[in-house]
């Protein structure tokens, strides 16, 4: 949940982009990282796990407006990819403010979306958190990619419920600004609520 | 068919399949004279003989709509909602053909492509994957790329176009006699596998669907961890292969998902089958025929 520090007047907030390996969650956050004003970021850090070979988690403060007079930050964090890198993911996810599913529309990376999905709501339950109450969005990515799974049968299997979703092809940057603004705005909506 | 234009008698060889069941209009090059011509219908199926056709979708609506169209043009349909089920109606009817839903709840349609592509005694069968509304802003797969689908048809296209996909897909099976598919010797087999579910009760037939859906849950994890175990580390993959430690190469994270399998997979399947190290000995032997390296 979003931390305040009232000696810097800043309301933190953890964003988490989620999803099966390889499938854009970095390059997301690169993307953003990239386009982003330097005075309103921070650095991003890279963390690798015990066998120091895997990108583990990018760490990405932005500033970004004011709530009755608080300075709202949001740490945008990638969790693991690897299906078995399950404790990471576990561990990135507390704390959460808001989640972007980065699903590859690899026809190919059908079940591995799938399971990734299934992966975070299992998590989320064994922290107490509702994925239903949680600020949450759906990305399609690669939707350049020949092999891409038709639109529709992607928010059939992985978003029945309808929330936000974008497609996008992150490595030029379609749809990754949309996809965050919109989680952002959700996870503003709920901090207001909160107050 | 053979149709003769109501004019001047001139005769024309049409290919059944391209007449949609409303019929086409054909001008004649003779007279110029423009005329309707019909599909003839069906010839019904000797009595025990028809096509049996298998629908799977999540949609009951879809599935009543398919089985009325298919079964005015004389097939016999069995419908299921989900990939489990669809995979003991398999079992149960042997379809010759199967119509099913490329996001098929349980098992997905192409999964269950792979699925009858890989079993030997199910291979003959044709599959039409169905998807929903095609976006033309986008690339699609050809059918041919879909893990051994015959054809695909859009949702929308069905009225028109699934018949004529049907016979063609069928006829083409009909005009090659010499296929590895005599019939008596399917019969044979297919008596053998229906005859258990046959004699079972109704009450027994659920444990083995739930065995069948922890089985596919296990078989989709371990395909997902050789997967990813192989998109992390494709730069060392080829050397593993061709130097004959791939095992050595990839311990950490070959180690990483076994522990996770396990975590996952309940011990009764696990002790059954080990389908983590089945897919991986599967990707080595794919990855060495790719390189041209000979089976160790």
């Amino acid at each position: 949940m979003s931390f305040i520090n009232y000696a810097s007047r800043e309301i933190n907030c953890k964003i988490v982009y989620y999803g099966p390996g390889l499938g854009g969650k970095t390059t997301n956050l690169q993307y953003i990282y990239e386009k982003t004003n330097p005075t309103a970021k921070g650095k991003m850090i890279s963390l690798a796990t015990e066998t120091e070979r895997t990108l583990f988690f990018d760490f990405l403060p932005l500033a970004l407006g004011e709530i009755r007079g608080f300075k709202v930050r949001f740490h945008l964090y990638t969790v693991p990819g690897q299906v078995f890198y399950d404790a990471s993911r576990k561990l990135i996810l507390k704390g959460v403010d808001g989640i972007v599913f980065v699903a590859d529309s690899q026809i190919e990376r059908m079940d591995a979306n799938m399971e990734s999905l299934d992966n975070m709501k299992i998590n989320l339950q064994e922290q107490s958190y509702d994925l239903a109450k949680i600020p949450y969005v759906m990305q399609y990515n690669k939707r350049d990619l020949p092999n891409a799974a038709m639109l529709e049968e992607l928010k059939k299997v992985l978003n029945p419920n309808g929330v936000p979703d974008f497609e996008a092809v992150a490595t030029v940057g379609t749809g990754v600004f949309e996809t965050l603004k919109t989680v952002s705005k959700l996870v503003l909506v709920e901090l207001r609520k909160g107050k | 068919m053979i149709v003769s234009c109501p004019r001047c008698k001139t005769k024309f060889k049409i290919d059944d399949s391209r007449v949609p069941p409303e019929g086409r209009k054909l001008k004649c090059s003779r007279c110029q004279v423009v005329f309707l011509i019909k599909r003839r219908p069906t010839p019904p199926a000797p009595m025990g003989k028809r096509i049996r056709i298998l629908v799977a979708h999540e949609s009951e609506t879809f599935c009543q709509r398919v089985k009325k169209l298919l079964e005015t043009n004389n097939y016999e349909v069995t419908t299921a909602p989900d990939g489990i089920e669809a995979m003991s109606r398999l079992k149960e009817v042997h379809p010759q053909l199967i119509i099913i839903d490329v996001a098929l709840p349980e098992v997905f349609g192409f999964e269950f492509c792979d699925l009858i592509r890989r079993d030997e005694q199910l291979s003959n069968i044709k599959i039409i994957l169905v998807a929903s509304v095609y976006d033309k802003t986008r690339l699609r797969r050809e059918p041919e790329s879909l893990y051994g689908a015959d054809d695909y048809i859009e949702m929308h296209l069905i009225p028109k176009e699934l018949v004529p996909k049907i016979n063609k897909l069928l006829k083409i099976e009909a005009k090659a006699p010499e296929t590895p598919r005599p019939p008596e010797k399917i019969k044979v087999k297919e008596e053998e596998v229906a005859r258990p579910t046959v004699t079972e009760s109704p009450k027994e037939e659920k444990p083995e669907a739930v065995e069948d859906e922890e089985h596919e849950k296990a078989k989709r994890l371990a395909r997902i961890i050789v997967s990813d175990i192989m998109l992390y580390n494709q730069d060392v993959i080829e050397k593993g292969i061709r130097e004959g430690n791939f095992y050595q190469l990839l311990e950490k994270d070959i180690e990483e998902g076994r522990g996770y399998y396990q975590e996952r997979v309940p011990p009764e399947i696990r002790k059954s089958t080990d389908y983590l190290g089945f897919y991986l000995e599967e990707f080595i032997n794919s990855k060495r025929k790719e390189l041209g390296i000979g089976e160790a």
